[in-house]
């Protein structure tokens, strides 16, 4: 679930050298409970050790790679496939992409990332690299149970160790999945500056649509469960409210 | 004042409070139903607190004939509130054991058990809670009755009330009012199973009663609550939100 206390002690000294605990606290923004709590218990989280790297100036994933569990995240592929690149675009830009191209009649608009944030961007990644079997081979080499991962998905996140396993199984860019989970940003995975409107502008108009399709398929299920709860709400404050 | 008649007079207050609240809208049209409900429990709860058992009773003749008003009471609550709280939780199954074909039916054969053994009963003394006349066979067989029905429909939906509960994607005040809803149904089955079967459990068997009543107000506020909130917040389609994953 996160690196050992020790290995983090040895890490922060070097990088924050003399730094105390409060000092690092306040630098980062991180409560100090949580720190000690974390340190207490012998185990770091990566959101820590990305925290603790942003606030002295270093790359978060050149820090995790720092670690053992994540020696390996400089040295494999780093450079995302297209398909991963699309997945971390929400089906509103895929839309506004489509809709330039339809309606165009000028240059070809750059749909606005920033401001439509996929918001299940890891179950996206996820199905992007999955060459067929993934959870199934990410249960087995990790221990968790493939419900336990797709519990994870369907919430919306997917723990870090478990993120760049499946990016070794899947042989995708290994921090491809910190990315997905927003632990670190494209551009600190070192992920090309509009990669992604790049990866979009090289589909073709049919595979624009299909992929739209298969994006507004998987949206309108989860709206009519969620529209399902809604009225399942309403019953509730109907007749007790 | 006595634990057992704070939890009495808390429990009074609680459903009279909630019985005001509910008029206005209801006068309107709006959930009558649980209007009666709260209407019936204040009755009940009232007519179970001897200070006013007594004087009441004594109007009536001074036969314990209260005691029958409060059973009644007690059986209008739980079949409007508890076919309230089944088409809240969405139990076909419970709203039917309630209020559908089998339900009625365990309501008229209870109904019309309890006049009849009521009226084999001789109970010429005002007596809350009948404790003087529990030898009489007739008078247990008839508290017995009293205490069952209200069993049965709390154990038709304490499920469904858990269910709700359980739900991690429910809203928290909805999820925390069928929680409270569970535990009053929980305390009245635990309580009439206690009684049923002899068991002597003091004071418990007036905090048990009382406390449900209770915290079923305080579940019934809690989905209020959110209705409230509800309102407060502004209408959009669900497509700007952040559900869409």
């Amino acid at each position: 679930m996160a690196v050992s206390a020790r290995s983090f002690q040895n890490w922060r000294s070097a990088v924050a050298p003399g730094e105390s605990n409060a000092e690092l606290c306040r630098r980062t923004g991180i409560k100090r409970s949580t720190l000690g709590q974390q340190i207490v218990r012998g185990k770091v989280s990566e959101i820590t050790v990305v925290r603790v790297a942003r606030a002295y100036g270093k790359n978060p994933v050149e820090a995790l790679s720092d670690f053992e569990e994540y020696s390996d995240l400089l040295g494999g592929p780093w450079r995302p496939s297209p398909a991963e690149l699309i997945s971390q675009v929400s089906y509103i830009c895929i839309l506004q992409v489509i809709l330039a191209r339809a309606t165009s009649s000028g240059a070809p608009q750059r749909p606005d990332l920033d401001k439509h944030p996929h918001q299940n961007a890891i179950r996206s990644w996820f199905e992007a690299v999955d060459p067929g079997d993934l959870r199934q081979r990410l249960s087995t080499k990790t221990g968790v149970a493939p419900q336990n991962i797709s519990a994870q998905l369907s919430a919306g996140r997917l723990a870090p160790e478990l993120a760049v396993e499946a990016a070794r199984i899947a042989g995708a860019s290994l921090p491809g999945g910190l990315v997905a989970t927003k632990l670190v940003t494209p551009g600190e995975a070192g992920w090309p500056r509009n990669g992604q409107q790049e990866a979009l502008a090289a589909l073709t108009d049919s595979e624009l649509l299909f992929l739209a399709r298969d994006r507004l398929d998987g949206v309108g299920k989860q709206l009519r469960k969620f529209e399902h709860d809604v009225e399942n709400d309403l019953t509730l404050l109907e007749n007790l409210g | 004042m006595s634990i057992t008649s704070a939890f009495q007079f808390g429990a009074l207050v609680a459903a009279a409070v909630f019985t005001l609240i509910r008029l206005p809208p209801a006068m309107k049209g709006r959930n009558p139903v649980l209007f009666w409900g709260l209407a019936a429990t204040t009755v009940g709860v009232a007519l179970s607190i001897p200070s006013i058992y007594l004087p009441v009773d004594a109007l009536l003749g001074g036969e314990n004939r209260a005691n029958l008003i409060l059973r009644y009471a007690t059986y209008a609550v739980v079949t409007l509130i508890g076919s309230s709280a089944a088409a809240a939780f969405r139990a076909p199954m419970a709203r039917s054991m309630i209020v559908g074909l089998p339900g009625l039916s365990v309501l008229a054969a209870t109904v019309i058990a309890t006049t009849v053994l009521f009226s084999m009963c001789d109970m010429p003394v005002s007596s809350p809670g009948l404790n003087g006349y529990m030898n009489q066979e007739s008078v247990w067989a008839y508290a017995v009755i009293g205490r069952l029905y209200p069993a049965y429909v709390a154990a038709c939906l304490i499920i469904p009330a858990f269910r709700v509960a359980a739900t991690v994607r429910r809203p928290v005040l909805l999820r925390i009012g069928s929680a409270l809803i569970g535990l009053a149904l929980a305390e009245n089955l635990i309580w009439s199973a206690l009684w049923v079967t002899g068991q002597q459990t003091g004071v418990w068997d007036y905090i048990l009663p009382h406390s449900s009543v209770i915290v079923l107000a305080a579940g019934l506020g809690s989905v209020a609550l959110y209705g409230l909130a509800l309102k407060q917040r502004k209408k959009q389609s669900l497509l700007t939100s952040n559900y869409i994953r």
